[in-house]
């Protein structure tokens, strides 16, 4: 029984990208604008205790489509403002009194607003800035059922990023933050914290036709605070490392972003579902 | 006629329009993605002949050149297109005009 509330509470962590890169590239330009539409699936039938991987005699489980509309106005190159609206849909198993009961739910998550000022230093063959990106979470996700998209709480994230650009390597440094509300039946996600690291080359660019490649890695290392005990949302507290390439295409004012993150680390507080590695495809116009 | 003679006469053609060419080298101009902007804005300004490269404006990552065509009926407005750079994002430093061979000329004297 024990066995089976401990099991019932956890879960993985919900999707919360906290940094606000709206692609982060563009537009710097005054009175700019662009959205994007990414597609984001993670999960795993892999159960974990600590960092070890577990018997998992009840099948639990839990995966996650998450489709973010994204958009970005530049009032001008220090000042950006940017929304997050996420279509979720998640699945899982739970282990409830003794048995693995199958859940399923989905809906608009909780919107992201972000406001990224940044500072520009152009020199020469270099780009770079630094941003430092207040954002508010509001709960406009579901909170009720027994898998909510939501745990109805308002958050508030703080992001600081640095990136550097020449023609032929890109960095970006993405550390962040997210203070999580009180939400709703009692429910509240543990804060929580994490870095960004994105280095590669930009290999080919074709200056006829403004089109271009950038190849790049991408490693994330997050930690989770533990939630309340009551969230019937989240997992434990615990950290982990993804890390996997990168690959952009743009043409004149359009982008797409192919990202693989492959769990490299993870450590979970308790017993926990790991969150497994993650894929991304992204498609963005600028204006 | 002979090869030459027509080599001669198309480069006699094309020397009004190449001479209306201008270069601007931009700090930190090293992403076309990340400049749509100030193509965007540059290929507004009334000056700009639209006919030539992408709506008279051409990126060069490699050595942070922006090519310009100006129409040959209207004047570069220097200023403007400092400013059109500017609100883009990035920062110009100097322009020069463009040789019939598409090399730098000379150094246009500007003082905002």
């Amino acid at each position: 029984m024990r066995l089976s509330i401990t099991l019932f509470i956890l879960i993985v962590a919900a999707p919360a990208n906290a940094h606000q890169p709206v692609m982060d590239m563009a537009p710097r330009w005054a009175d700019g604008y662009g959205f994007q539409l990414r597609q984001v699936h993670f999960g795993s039938n892999d159960l974990m205790r600590g960092s070890d991987s577990i018997d998992n005699p009840f099948g639990i489980e839990r995966f996650v489509d998450t489709t973010w509309l994204e958009g970005v106005y530049t009032f001008d190159r220090s000042l950006r403002m940017t929304i997050k609206v996420p279509y979720i849909n998640q699945r899982r198993v739970a282990a409830i009194n003794g048995m693995g009961v199958r859940q399923q739910s989905s809906g608009i998550g909780d919107v992201v607003l972000g406001l990224p000022f940044k500072r520009y230093k152009n020199q020469g063959a270099t780009t770079q800035n630094w941003a430092i990106t207040p954002s508010i979470r509001i709960p406009t996700g579901s909170s009720s059922g027994d898998f909510p998209i939501s745990d109805g709480s308002w958050d508030v994230g703080l992001s600081i990023s640095h990136s550097r650009e020449t023609p032929r390597l890109y960095q970006l440094y993405d550390l962040y933050y997210w203070n999580q509300g009180s939400g709703k039946r009692g429910m509240r996600t543990g804060n929580s914290w994490g870095l960004d690291i994105n280095v590669g080359l930009h290999p080919w660019h074709n200056n006829e036709n403004n089109s271009g490649v950038f190849t790049l890695w991408d490693i994330s290392a997050r930690h989770d605070e533990a939630p309340n005990a009551q969230n019937l949302t989240t997992a434990s507290g615990g950290d982990r490392v993804q890390t996997g390439p990168v690959l952009v295409y743009y043409r004149q004012n359009f982008m797409a972003r192919a990202e693989i993150k492959l769990l490299a680390y993870e450590r979970v507080d308790g017993t926990s579902a790991s969150r497994g590695s993650e894929y991304s495809l992204a498609f963005g116009l600028t204006f | 006629m002979s090869g030459k003679t027509i080599i001669a006469a198309l480069l006699l053609l094309s020397a009004p329009v190449l001479a209306s060419d201008f270069v601007v080298h931009v700090h930190g101009l090293v992403c076309s993605f990340c400049a749509h902007g100030v193509s965007k804005n540059v290929s507004k300004l009334p000056f700009i002949d639209q006919s030539k490269y992408t709506k008279g404006v051409k990126v060069e990552i490699e050595n942070q050149k922006l090519t310009i065509a100006v129409s040959p009926d209207r004047d570069l407005d220097i200023p403007a297109l400092f400013e059109a750079i500017t609100s883009g994002g990035y920062d110009p430093v100097d322009i020069w005009t463009v040789t019939a061979a598409g090399e730098l000329d000379e150094l246009v004297e500007y003082k905002p």
